[in-house]
């Protein structure tokens, strides 16, 4: 048995709204806002990256799982967008929230999937006894050139997953995983290129769709249950509407996607999107409850999950800040600000 | 790259990223940053203690006219804190407007200094209003 422990997110206190960037560069709000099914953003102050957010959900994921941060074992932390290029995000988070130095990890990176390839990676090692406790981390300061149009989506914010084996201990169990990848150049950043590229006629079917939907049939058929078994399902959320899209295609409801549908208030958070939908649906979700939860990564590749909530979730998600918390607090910033804060201005 | 900061940067980790100072055995008077001599009793047996990083303003003021690498936080406030546990100390206050006296903040890891293109990066405590 293998399943999570504890949990947390984070998401900058930032926002800007979807007008304020259509109008900053001349684009029409409605056909931006029905594209994209986004409202407004996260967006991480001057002095916020991949490491602070990354140890604030960490942090969070302590608080509900009441452990102490020396038994963890391992410490797999996924971004895009780490605070180095050589010189791993995961040590200064282990450090910053007080693990021993007794412990393995490193970081991941496979675009907006690298958060739940950690947590597959903790899967492993927790499972084969090799640590008691694996801490997952996703966390990503997405960013585009500020006159992509890809700009209007790319949040900020982190998810954590503590991972454990103790049925005692376990609020919501992990039944299964599988992933479904390929090769396919839908978008990629070369190395000293500062902003990404992607081919707008593969982000699609050949890459999103493909593997969302393929990843997420081969972890139904293996159990043989359908959508109707399934109470809540989560997405990967390049924006929006890929996501309706997707759940729509494989027979769930909105009712199933609206627990953790939060890229409309906070954009789309790349490596912790997943995270981040996970927990707001964990959250709400009563013991007994299936969750199905299926990742993407361009490049390309989706991780799916099973995902059964336990007893012992009970009076644990009050121990952090909730998702819905993050996202009520906010503050509202103008464009030059976000420039600012984004180092857009040098 | 200023190399100096790389080793001042690595012996102030374990203070600044989860606010260790020092209790004192004897008098249990705690110190921030550690010191080596209990300011209250003399005593030299002193243990780390790991501060729990709320407290509540007690001086603050603005800046508006920051020192190089800091331009991009203009306005900030710079406050003592004074800790929960009983010490103060001085630290940029984030994700507030408006401060006041008596403000309860609590500690977060941000940024504190970026060494150019090429150095390193420095986390160190700030803090924020809480809720």
């Amino acid at each position: 048995m293998v399943g999570i422990v504890g949990y947390g997110v984070y998401i900058p206190v930032y926002r800007i709204k979807t007008e304020m960037i259509a109008n900053m560069w001349g684009r029409d709000i409605n056909s931006v806002k029905s594209g994209l099914l986004i409202d407004e953003k996260s967006v991480p102050s001057a002095d916020e990256d991949t490491v602070t957010m990354g140890v604030e959900a960490s942090l969070n994921a302590l608080r509900m799982a009441k452990i102490n941060p020396e038994q963890i074992g391992a410490v797999y932390s996924g971004s895009e967008s780490p605070a180095y290029a050589v010189k791993p995000n995961m040590g200064i988070i282990s450090n910053a929230i007080g693990m021993s130095r007794n412990h393995t990890g490193a970081d991941v990176e496979f675009a907006c999937k690298a958060g739940t390839a950690a947590i597959q990676m903790g899967m492993g090692l927790v499972k084969s006894g090799m640590v008691k406790y694996a801490l997952a981390v996703g966390a990503d300061t997405a960013e585009y050139d500020v006159e992509n149009v890809g700009d209007h989506s790319t949040g900020a914010g982190s998810g954590a997953y503590i991972l454990g084996n103790s049925k005692e201990e376990i609020i919501a169990d992990i039944e299964d995983t599988v992933s479904y990848t390929s090769d396919v150049p839908d978008f990629w950043r070369r190395p000293r290129m500062r902003y990404p590229t992607h081919a707008e006629r593969f982000t699609g079917e050949p890459a999103y769709f493909s593997h969302t939907i393929e990843a997420s049939k081969m972890i139904m058929k293996k159990h043989g249950i359908s959508p109707k078994d399934i109470d809540h399902v989560v997405f990967h959320t390049p924006n929006g509407k890929f996501a309706v899209k997707a759940a729509k295609a494989l027979g769930f409801s909105n009712d199933q996607l609206k627990s953790g549908f939060v890229v409309n208030k906070i954009g789309n958070t790349y490596s912790a999107a997943t995270l981040i939908g996970l927990a707001s649906v964990l959250d709400v979700a009563e013991p007994g409850q299936r969750i199905m939860a299926t990742s993407f990564g361009s490049g390309a590749g989706s991780d799916s999950f099973l995902i059964r909530v336990t007893e012992k979730i009970k009076g644990r998600v009050r121990l952090a800040k909730t998702v819905k918390e993050y996202i009520e607090r906010k503050e509202y910033i103008d464009y030059a600000t976000y420039c600012k804060f984004t180092e857009r201005i040098e | 790259m200023n190399v100096s900061n790389v080793v001042m940067g690595w012996r102030r980790i374990r203070k600044g990223n989860f606010l260790l100072g020092s209790k004192c055995r004897k008098c249990s008077k705690l110190h921030f940053p550690a010191a080596r001599l209990c300011k209250k009793c003399g005593s030299r047996e002193l243990e780390d203690y790991r501060f729990k990083g709320t407290g509540k303003i007690y001086a603050y003021s603005e800046v508006r006219t920051a020192s190089s690498g800091f331009e991009k936080h203009v306005p900030y406030t710079v406050a003592i804190i004074e800790l929960d546990d009983g010490p103060k100390m001085t630290a940029q206050i984030v994700e507030s407007g408006k401060v006041h006296v008596g403000m309860k903040v609590e500690s977060c890891l941000r940024k504190y200094y970026v060494d150019g293109d090429s150095g390193i990066i420095h986390y160190w405590i700030k803090f924020r209003p809480v809720g």
